[in-house]
């Protein structure tokens, strides 16, 4: 086998073994991702993950597509749509399997039940999500004052979204955040 | 809050599509729960605010990207297989395309310092809208005693507790379905 295709099958691999485990989310394997990446395989530095972390984040779409460019690294473009493949893969059939299944109990008393009472509780988790989003996110009093004010307008008006990112990151570019 | 007498519409494939991509076109700097219930709900009603929450918590529930699992929930409740796979293509190949395109650049010339700059920004108020989608809620809770108190103890759980979030729904998701199980032949009622 040549390198290039045992390079494939290394990031293959590595990707797989992840998908059924990223539980809560898939952020929750990033800690794996890294230790893979440069650690065990030696596809890139720290430097080049933490960088690569904040592209991923701040480009549009799943934040866990961060596999694509640990694949890019390792073994070019096929190697990006390998990783994706392989990462949500596994998980996507499992939850495909499950969707089925919850569809043919419409009517049944126990889902009734299910849905009436795991909206609460999704709601408890929503705000700790939130909470967990803010502190991770605001290292500033500015960056929380930025935070709250958006959070404020998004719930009391109809301006879009995108109008306060855009005005937030123009503030970050003239260094008012950090 | 739509009544349970509104029909809800059945997208097509493209819709499916659109609206997915529509979410992750939306989602920079993350945020992307916030922009589904923005997209599906407020835009489309597609759903109920109570369907979202139970469509959220199973895909959290799930391994796998919540977005990921998301778009193969609500392509699947309207088309199937071929409905999961449209709301993927949606979600994933534009994003992607964006992405590789990103890490080709930073590989080969790489980065701005402004970027990061500019970032910190975007993700401070991308929390926010993060934070937003629980105000936006609760409304329809607030004056449900029993709910309030199992969603309290849910997010006292999670984030004052630190228990991790499969124990804690472990725990609390058959407490709250014993408590709120239909009882008699009555439609579920929506408030």
């Amino acid at each position: 086998m040549s390198d290039d295709a045992a390079t494939l099958w290394r990031v293959a691999a590595v990707f797989l073994s992840l998908s059924l485990v990223s539980l809560g989310g898939g952020n929750s394997v990033l800690p794996e991702i890294h230790r893979a990446a440069v650690q065990q395989n030696g596809w890139m530095t720290d430097r080049q993950f933490a960088d690569i972390y904040a592209i991923s984040e701040a480009a549009p779409g799943p934040s866990s597509m961060i596999v694509s460019l640990v694949g890019l690294k390792a073994a070019g473009v096929i190697g990006a749509l390998v990783a994706v493949a392989a990462i949500l893969g596994p998980s996507s059939l499992l939850m495909y399997i499950a969707c089925r299944t919850w569809d043919r109990f419409r009517d049944a008393k126990w889902r009734i039940a299910f849905e009436r009472g795991l909206g609460p509780v999704s709601l408890g988790l929503l705000f700790s999500s939130g909470f967990t989003v803010v502190r991770s996110s605001d290292h500033s009093w500015v960056a929380y004052v930025i935070t709250a004010v958006s959070c404020v307008l998004l719930v009391r008006t109809k301006i879009s979204p995108l109008i306060i990112m855009a005005i937030a990151g123009v503030l970050g570019a003239f260094g008012v955040v950090s | 809050m739509s009544d349970g007498s509104t029909p809800i519409p059945r997208p097509s494939l493209g819709a499916l599509a659109v609206c997915f991509l529509q979410i992750a076109l939306s989602s920079f700097g993350g945020g992307l729960s916030a922009w589904t219930r923005r997209i599906v709900i407020e835009d489309r009603h597609w759903m109920t605010d109570q369907e979202f929450l139970t469509a959220l918590t199973i895909t959290r529930l799930f391994p796998g990207p919540n977005q990921v699992n998301m778009a193969i929930y609500v392509g699947v409740r309207f088309r199937g297989f071929a409905g999961a796979l449209a709301s993927l293509a949606g979600l994933l190949v534009v994003p992607l395309t964006i992405l590789i395109s990103l890490g080709y650049a930073y590989f080969h010339f790489h980065h701005v310092p402004a970027l990061q700059a500019t970032l910190t920004g975007v993700v401070a108020a991308a929390a926010g809208m993060a934070l937003s989608m629980g105000f936006k809620i609760v409304g329809n809770y607030l004056r449900q005693w029993d709910a309030m108190l199992f969603g309290a103890a849910a997010f006292v759980g999670v984030t004052v507790l630190k228990i991790s979030l499969p124990l804690v729904v472990l725990v609390l998701a058959p407490l709250a379905m014993a408590w709120f199980w239909p009882r008699g032949d009555a439609p579920p009622e929506q408030s």
